[in-house]
């Protein structure tokens, strides 16, 4: 019996229905939204979702390193520019160094994150506090694994390995890992992609290219092209 | 977003300006001979015989985060009376040109040489005309910077205003051995934050063609 239907309709054009029970109805569009915006992962068994975990941890670089690329940045309108991007990120304990400079040499912001952020030296219009929590956000979720265990691990639709992870109560974060050595991150906040992040490795997860595009709350690409990256040990 | 980037390229606009004028002395130094002899006026006399000059230089960016310093490399080729080529072929490719009086920058990309349209460009049209004084070797009237003779072969240029010294504290420039020739410039930032380009294969006079500054890649 459909309990969202008392009378069978006649006519389909004029069909009314009347609602038996509210509630259900009500949580069956809860449920439609909550889902509308992430991918489906299709379950897999214990034993490969467990090596699908591994596969998303060892996309990242581990331990401490130093990569310099060169960044072109596109905005609507077909404006462009390009500038140098140094950046150190550290696994363990978690931190981000990360200087942008013009070709010339230029600094244009020297910022640093760990347990809080610091500006070293920053131009206008660099020098707001909310440029660089983006910046350190973006470049979080490029380098970086996403904090703690996935809450699900399977295969795509399009049949890549992918971990998914809760990283804030409206966020969460795909690590997709496809073959020829290329990493995709996508980042949904309330189920609508805010970010996606895909990039050619090298052996050790050096991130080589990297195409960064950002949705929401604006829009823009960026294309990274790795100058220098080495392993750091202190 | 747009604002943003408006905002982002007149102020590096701005900044860029206030480098051009140290960027003048270089090119203004890079033919004269020693200025040991601290004469400004027998080095202003020796400007007027500078047709052309060409130079690879090599750029080296310390900051303390660098494991080793970033270099970039390029070339630039100057003609009498205005004609600039400044380009940069590694780890980025850029070209800046003036020549009729009109400035042209481009940005090399995977797709090849964009053209950078930006109102920044209007900017450095205006600069052009501080290039053309201090090759005449009025330097030491740009009221932006104090010069100073140090020694045989140094000169330091610091800018007076506050502003441009925080971004900007002080330019050295490196006099070589060989008479006429930069051997370095030093732009700092800070301390521990500077940019040092070497000169090289610097050739005065020698004919500098005027596709140089016509032509992109």
């Amino acid at each position: 019996m459909n309990p969202f239907r008392k009378n069978p309709p006649v006519d389909l054009k004029m069909t009314r229905y009347k609602v038996q029970n509210p509630v259900l109805l009500l949580l069956g569009m809860f449920l439609l939204t909550a889902c509308a915006g992430l991918p489906r992962i299709n379950a897999v068994d214990a034993a490969l979702a467990s090596k699908t975990i591994k596969v998303c941890e060892t996309a990242f670089p581990d331990g401490k390193w130093q990569f310099a690329h060169v960044i072109e940045a596109s905005f609507p309108g077909g404006r462009e520019a390009q500038l140098i991007g140094v950046t150190e990120v550290s696994s363990h304990p978690e931190r981000i160094h990360a200087v942008m400079m013009t070709i010339e040499g230029l600094v244009l912001f020297d910022g640093l994150k760990d347990d809080k952020l610091t500006i070293n030296r920053s131009i206008t219009p660099f020098d707001s506090i909310g440029f660089a929590k983006g910046l350190m956000e973006d470049i979080r979720l490029i380098f970086l694994k996403p904090d703690g265990e996935p809450i699900d691990a399977g295969i795509t639709e399009n049949g890549f390995e992918v971990c998914r992870y809760r990283v804030s109560n409206d966020a969460v974060v795909d690590v997709m890992v496809r073959p020829d050595h290329m990493l995709e991150i996508r980042k949904y906040t309330n189920e609508r992609l805010i970010r996606k992040v895909v990039a050619e490795l090298s052996p050790g997860s050096v991130p080589e290219k990297i195409n960064f595009t950002a949705h929401k709350p604006a829009e823009y690409r960026l294309n990274l092209r790795l100058i220098s990256g080495e392993q750091i040990t202190d | 977003m747009g604002e943003w980037f408006e905002m982002v390229r007149n102020r590096l606009t701005r900044t860029l300006w206030s480098i051009w004028p140290a960027m003048c002395v270089v090119l203004f130094f890079i033919t004269v001979p020693c200025a040991g002899s601290g004469d400004w006026d027998r080095i202003r006399e020796k400007a007027i015989d500078i047709q052309t000059i060409s130079a690879r230089f090599v750029q080296e960016k310390h900051l303390e985060i660098l494991i080793k310093p970033l270099i970039s490399k390029g070339a630039f080729y100057f003609k009498a009376p205005g004609s600039l080529r400044w380009e940069y072929f590694s780890p980025i490719q850029s070209l800046l040109l003036m020549h009729d009086g009109k400035v042209r920058r481009f940005v090399g990309s995977e797709s090849g040489f964009k053209e950078d349209a930006g109102p920044g460009l209007q900017a450095m049209e205006m600069v052009l005309q501080e290039i053309t004084r201090w090759l005449k070797g009025e330097f030491t009237d740009n009221p932006d910077y104090h010069s100073s003779l140090e020694g045989d072969n140094k000169i330091v240029m610091v800018p007076r205003n506050k502003s441009f010294s925080k971004i900007i504290q002080k330019i050295e420039i490196l006099l070589s051995d060989r008479p006429g020739v930069i051997e370095t410039v030093t732009i700092y930032e800070g301390k521990t934050s500077f940019t040092k380009i070497r000169f090289q294969d610097v050739d005065i006079n020698q004919g500098v063609a005027d596709t140089l500054f016509e032509s992109i890649p």
